[in-house]
C-alpha cells in the first residue's frame, strides 16, 4: 500500500501528465506561484545560461539510495526510502511515504550527459544539466550583400 | 487503517494540531510508537540544525524549521513545486510522555523527535465525601 504511494511511474498516465505539465510551464506563464507536485520527488527547474538546474526535495535520502540518469533530453531521478525505526509497535500517522520512486522530466533541449553534475545537501538534490552543443544558441553572422 | 490508530488511547500522547498559515509550510510527518517512546519524523528539506526550533509549552509541542537560503536572487522557474522558507507544525502531547526528556536530531533534511514515555502514571484515588 505504501509502496504504491511513491511509485508514480507505475502508471503511464502520470508519466505523460508530468511531461505535458512541464511543456505547459515552459510555454505559458503560470499565475500560481507553485504547482502541485506531479510526482515524487517534488522539483524546481530553472534555466541558468547554458544549463538547466533541477532541485529535488529528497529528505532522509543518502547518495547510495539515489540514482540520476540522463538520456537525450530526459532526466530520471529514482531511489528508495525506507527509514522507519525498528521495533515499531504502533503507527499513528504516516504521511511521508516509503518505498521506491522514479520520476522522469523532459527538458526543452538535449543535455550533455557527460557534463551533468549532482550534489546532495540537507535533503536537497541539485542537478546541473548543461545543454548539448547542438542546443546552444549560435549567432549567425549576416554579411552585407555586395 | 491509520485513522483507526488515531482513535486509540495511546495516540493521545501525540496528536498533530491543525495549523494553516500562509508563511510556513506544513511538513509531512510520521508518528510512530515503540515500546519506550513515541517518534516523530518530519521532512524538512533544506534545513540545518541551526534553523530548527523545538518548543514545548502546556502540552503543545511546536516545531519551527527555517530553510537555509540557497539562491542570492530568485531564478525564473520553468517548474516550481517547492519553495518553503519555514516549516512549522504543532502536536498535542499527553501525560504519557516525559516532556523533560524529549530530544531532537536532524540529518539530511529529516528531523527526528524522540518522546520517551513517562513512567506508569499512578492511579489516583478520589475521596468520596458524604453530602
Amino acid at each position: 500500500m505504501l509502496l504504491n504511494r511513491m511509485t508514480p511511474m507505475g502508471s503511464l498516465g502520470r508519466f505523460s501528465r508530468d511531461m505535458d505539465r512541464l511543456f505547459d510551464e515552459v510555454f505559458r506563464v503560470s499565475r500560481a506561484p507553485y504547482s502541485r507536485p506531479a510526482g515524487y520527488p517534488s522539483l524546481n527547474v530553472w534555466e541558468d545560461g547554458d544549463a538547466f538546474v533541477v532541485e529535488a526535495e529528497v529528505p532522509g535520502l543518502t547518495l547510495d539510495k539515489l540514482s540520476v540518469d540522463v538520456l537525450g533530453n530526459e532526466l530520471t531521478i529514482s531511489g528508495e526510502r525506507n527509514d522507519a525505526p525498528a521495533e515499531i509497535t504502533t503507527i499513528h500517522r504516516r504521511e511521508r511515504g516509503a518505498g521506491s520512486f522514479q520520476r522522469t522530466l523532459t527538458l526543452p533541449t538535449d543535455i550533455n550527459a557527460e557534463a551533468v553534475a549532482a550534489d546532495l545537501k540537507n535533503g536537497i538534490l541539485t542537478i546541473r544539466l548543461p545543454k548539448a552543443e547542438t542546443a546552444k544558441v549560435r549567432r549567425i553572422e549576416v554579411k552585407p550583400h555586395d | 487503517m491509520v485513522d483507526n490508530a488515531i482513535q486509540t488511547n495511546e495516540s493521545k500522547n501525540c496528536t498533530p494540531v491543525k495549523t494553516e498559515t500562509r508563511r510556513s509550510w506544513t511538513p509531512p510527518v510520521d508518528v510512530l510508537e515503540t515500546k519506550d517512546e513515541v517518534v516523530i519524523i518530519a521532512d524538512v528539506p533544506g534545513v540545518t540544525a541551526d534553523g530548527v526550533d523545538v518548543q514545548i509549552e502546556n502540552g503543545l509541542l511546536t516545531i519551527e524549521a527555517r530553510v537555509e537560503k540557497r539562491h542570492d536572487s530568485e531564478p525564473t522557474y520553468l517548474l516550481r513545486e517547492h519553495g518553503a522558507t519555514t516549516f512549522s507544525r504543532s502536536f498535542n502531547v499527553g501525560d504519557g510522555v516525559n516532556t523533560e526528556a524529549i530530544s531532537a536530531e536532524i540529518r539530511d533534511g529529516k528531523l527526528t523527535l524522540h518522546l520517551p514515555k513517562a513512567e506508569a502514571v499512578k492511579p489516583r484515588r478520589i475521596d468520596v465525601k458524604t453530602a
